[in-house]
This record gives C-alpha cells, sequence and structure tokens, in this order.
C-alpha cells in the first residue's frame, strides 16, 4: 500500500508536471485528486490557459454544481484531441481534477473522459483508476 | 546519403530559408512603389533558392527548419529548469540577499501564494523558454539570422548571425529598453552554435519565480549529440543576484510535427503525458490572452473563476439596465 502511495505520488508529479506549463500551481491542491461526472457548460479556449466550465457532482454524488477547470494552453489541448468539438456545451464528461486549497469550485485539470468513454491529459490508469468506471 | 535524399533536404532548407529570410515592412502612404516598379513586377527574377540553399550550408550546420524540439521531460522528481511543481530550483549561485528572497517565494509557494506573473499573460522570454519549457520549440534559420517560435508562452527569438555586436547606449536596445527575450547574437564554432544574449526584462526562470535581475546575461552553446537529439549549455551570469556563473544543461529530442505517428514509442513514452502538437494547431499559441489571475494588496495571485466574471460581468449588465431605465 505504501509502495501505491509513493507511486501515485511520483505519478502526480509527473502528471502536474506534464500538464504544467505556466503559472505557478500553488493555489492547486496536488496531493487531491477530485473526479467530477456532468455535463459541459462552455470550452474557452483562449489564452494562456483553456477553461472548462461543468455541471456537475463529485463522484457523481450530491447536489449537481458549476465548476470551471483551468487546463492548459490551446495549443497543448489540441494535441491531446481536446477541441471545441471534442467538448461541446451538454456534452457528458467525467473530469479529474486538483481542486483548488480555498474551497472554490475550481482545479486543474488532469484527465477529461469524453463521452465516448476516451480519456484526454493524463492516463487514468496512471494514477490507479480504471478507465472503464469513468466513462460518461 | 542518396541524391534524392539530399535534393530533399536542399528543397526543405530552400522552402524554409523563403519563408525565414525576408523581412518586410509596409509601405508607409508616402513610399508606395513607383507607377514603373508596379508596371514591371512580372519582369522581375527573384534570386534563386537554390544560391540561397547553398549560402545556408555554408553557413553551419543546420538544426533542420522543418523539425521541432522537444525537450526531454524530468524524471518524477526531478527539476526541469525548472522544477515540476512542489519542487523548487537548487544549485542556483544566489547570493545572501537574492537566496533569502528566493526562499521566501518558495515559502510562499508551499503555502499556496504564487507571484509567478505567467498567468498575467506575461510572455516566457529568456531563458525560461528554454529553461522551462513544457513544450517544443521551431527553430528557422537562415545564413543572417535564426528564428525560435516557442509553442507556448507566446515567446519568440531572433538570434542574429551576421556578425553585428549587441546595440549598445543607453540601454541595449536603445530607448525603448530591454525586451523578454533579449538581444541575441549567435556564431558557429566548429559544430556548435555559440549565443550571447543580453538586455532581458527582470523576470523569473520558472513558476516557483526564481528571480533574475535585469542585469542578467546568457551564453549558449548548443549543438546537436546525435540526429535528434540537440543540448544546450546555458551559462547564466547575474552580478546583481549571483556569487558566480550558473550552468544548466538541457537536452531536446526532434520530432517531426507533421507526422506524429513517426515519433518513436520510447520518445512519447519519455515526454510523460503531453502529446506532439500537431502543426495545424500552432497557431492557436497566438489566440488572445486573457489574465486569469488577479494579484491581492500583498503581491499575490488570486485566481479569477470563469462563473466570478460571468457574474461580475452579469451585475454589471443589470447596473447599467436599471441606470438607463432611470
Amino acid at each position: 500500500m505504501k509502495k501505491l502511495i509513493v507511486r501515485v505520488a511520483a505519478m502526480a508529479a509527473c502528471v502536474v508536471g506534464s500538464a504544467h506549463a505556466h503559472h505557478s500551481f500553488a493555489m492547486f491542491d496536488g496531493q487531491k485528486l477530485v473526479i467530477l461526472r456532468g455535463s459541459i457548460v462552455s470550452f474557452s479556449s483562449m489564452n494562456p490557459h483553456a477553461w472548462i466550465s461543468v455541471d456537475a457532482k463529485v463522484d457523481g454524488k450530491g447536489k449537481s454544481e458549476r465548476w470551471d477547470i483551468e487546463s492548459t494552453a490551446p495549443a497543448i489541448l489540441a494535441g491531446m484531441g481536446i477541441s471545441p468539438k471534442t467538448l461541446k456545451a451538454g456534452d457528458k464528461v467525467t473530469v479529474g481534477i486538483r481542486p483548488l486549497r480555498d474551497g472554490r469550485n475550481g482545479g486543474s485539470m488532469v484527465f477529461v473522459v469524453t463521452p465516448d468513454g476516451l480519456p484526454h491529459g493524463a492516463k487514468p490508469e496512471d494514477l490507479g483508476l480504471d478507465v472503464a468506471t469513468l466513462k460518461p | 546519403m542518396d541524391a534524392h535524399l539530399v535534393s530533399k533536404k536542399i528543397l526543405l532548407v530552400a522552402l524554409a530559408t523563403l519563408i525565414a529570410a525576408p523581412s518586410f515592412a509596409q509601405m508607409g502612404p508616402r513610399g508606395l512603389p513607383s507607377p514603373e516598379m508596379i508596371a514591371n513586377a512580372d519582369k522581375y527574377q527573384p534570386p534563386k533558392l537554390t544560391e540561397y540553399a547553398a549560402k545556408l550550408a555554408g553557413a553551419g550546420p543546420t538544426f533542420d527548419p522543418v523539425n521541432t524540439f522537444w525537450p526531454k521531460q524530468p524524471v518524477a522528481g526531478e527539476s526541469l529548469f525548472g522544477p515540476i511543481p512542489g519542487t523548487y530550483l537548487k544549485g542556483i549561485p544566489y547570493n545572501a540577499e537574492w537566496q533569502a528572497k528566493y526562499d521566501s517565494y518558495v515559502k510562499e509557494a508551499l503555502a499556496g501564494k504564487s507571484r509567478d506573473p505567467f498567468a498575467a499573460c506575461r510572455p516566457y522570454g529568456m531563458p525560461r523558454m528554454i529553461g522551462d519549457s513544457p513544450v517544443p520549440f521551431d527553430i528557422v534559420q537562415s545564413p543572417e539570422v535564426m528564428f525560435w517560435y516557442n509553442d507556448y508562452g507566446r515567446s519568440e527569438r531572433r538570434i542574429f548571425m551576421d556578425g553585428r555586436g549587441h546595440p549598445t547606449e543607453p540601454t541595449i536596445t536603445g530607448e525603448f529598453g530591454p525586451t523578454y527575450s533579449g538581444h541575441s547574437t549567435g556564431h558557429w564554432e566548429g559544430n556548435t552554435l555559440v549565443v550571447d544574449t543580453v538586455d532581458i526584462i527582470e523576470g523569473n526562470y520558472d513558476e516557483t519565480s526564481a528571480p533574475y535581475s535585469d542585469k542578467l546575461t546568457m551564453v549558449e552553446r548548443m549543438r546537436l549529440i546525435d540526429t535528434n537529439t540537440m543540448e544546450i549549455q546555458m551559462t547564466l551570469t547575474d552580478p546583481v543576484a549571483f556569487t558566480r556563473p550558473w550552468v544548466v544543461t538541457r537536452y531536446f529530442a526532434r520530432i517531426r510535427m507533421t507526422i506524429a505517428a513517426e515519433i518513436p514509442a520510447s520518445q512519447v513514452a519519455a515526454s510523460a503525458g503531453p502529446q506532439p502538437i500537431p502543426r495545424d494547431f500552432k497557431n492557436l499559441n497566438d489566440r488572445l490572452c486573457v489574465p486569469n489571475i488577479a494579484i491581492d494588496e500583498n503581491g499575490f495571485q488570486v485566481i479569477i473563476l470563469p462563473q466570478e466574471l460571468e457574474k461580475q460581468n452579469a451585475d454589471k449588465a443589470k447596473a447599467a439596465s436599471r441606470k438607463k431605465t432611470r
């Protein structure tokens, strides 16, 4: 178990480092991974970072709330296969985020699973998650 | 190498130089071409590209303009220039005053507070564009100047290869002052491109806000150490912040942006996540940059969520319509 935690921590560092690019991620909690299940409100493909907004439930439970997820630059997202076409308003998605430390409904994107069940960004299996369970 | 490959290479170099070499300024209202020039436009014979390619070939090794270099990603837990989040730079030869400054920034960052101005749309510039780049850059080479385009952070640089020196007084780029990428001149020493950069706006090496002063200068020694691997050794000198020069070496893998499928699986795996960016998407770097942070009274970043912006705008619109109806 200890080994797994070390591995997850190392991968998490790696993942943030790769989605990395940018301004400091100090405001996000790199130790926490929150899974949001819901639908796309909007996708703003602007620099320095694109934003993905969703109406979603944490772990698919409780009340649906608006969450804003900071991702990386549009050019990098495009390379991951994320574009305004793959993230249309109303599309069902599952998003993994590092949440804001201050408790507001925001976070830094780790991965997005599109309606077809395909993960984009970090590989969920590298975080110890089963991709099949993440299909929106 | 067979003749076909050679000619293909010359063609590619020629094409790249066609794009890179000329620098055109728009003619002003009083500077229009003469009617004779316009009338004879069809008769003008531009220089043959092959001549230019030959000139380029004689100007030093080529970093191959049709390709792009991808920074090798660090092993988890190790620094890029550059740290991965949660780590911070070690071994910077700061003097006591600047070390204390950096230590305080690190302490703040670990407490969830950041000063890195990138989210406020500051370009990466130099040396961050090379040292902390998480993404590839293109190099386009001509005999007189090399252009570097970063896929990220709206950063570009020109390295003058025509033998000019740095501009002098009053500041090096003259009355306009320094720039984010500084002023770079380069020359070849054998197979190594030696680039000297001065006049850089003060800034930070990476997202932990490791600072440098506006007296930072750098000498880069760049070379290909095999067909697909470029080494850049940076010697950073900062008389205000350092006790001695700081030498940083980074490696970059060549990738072919147009044919992502050709990248060896091992290389993609080594990139630990990000995928090569198809060439068509590169111009997205040119998109409007909207700062997504505010700076609080202590100089720290506070992230602004889109839902908060939307609410502010809606409130403003409501207030405006109320005013109208009154």
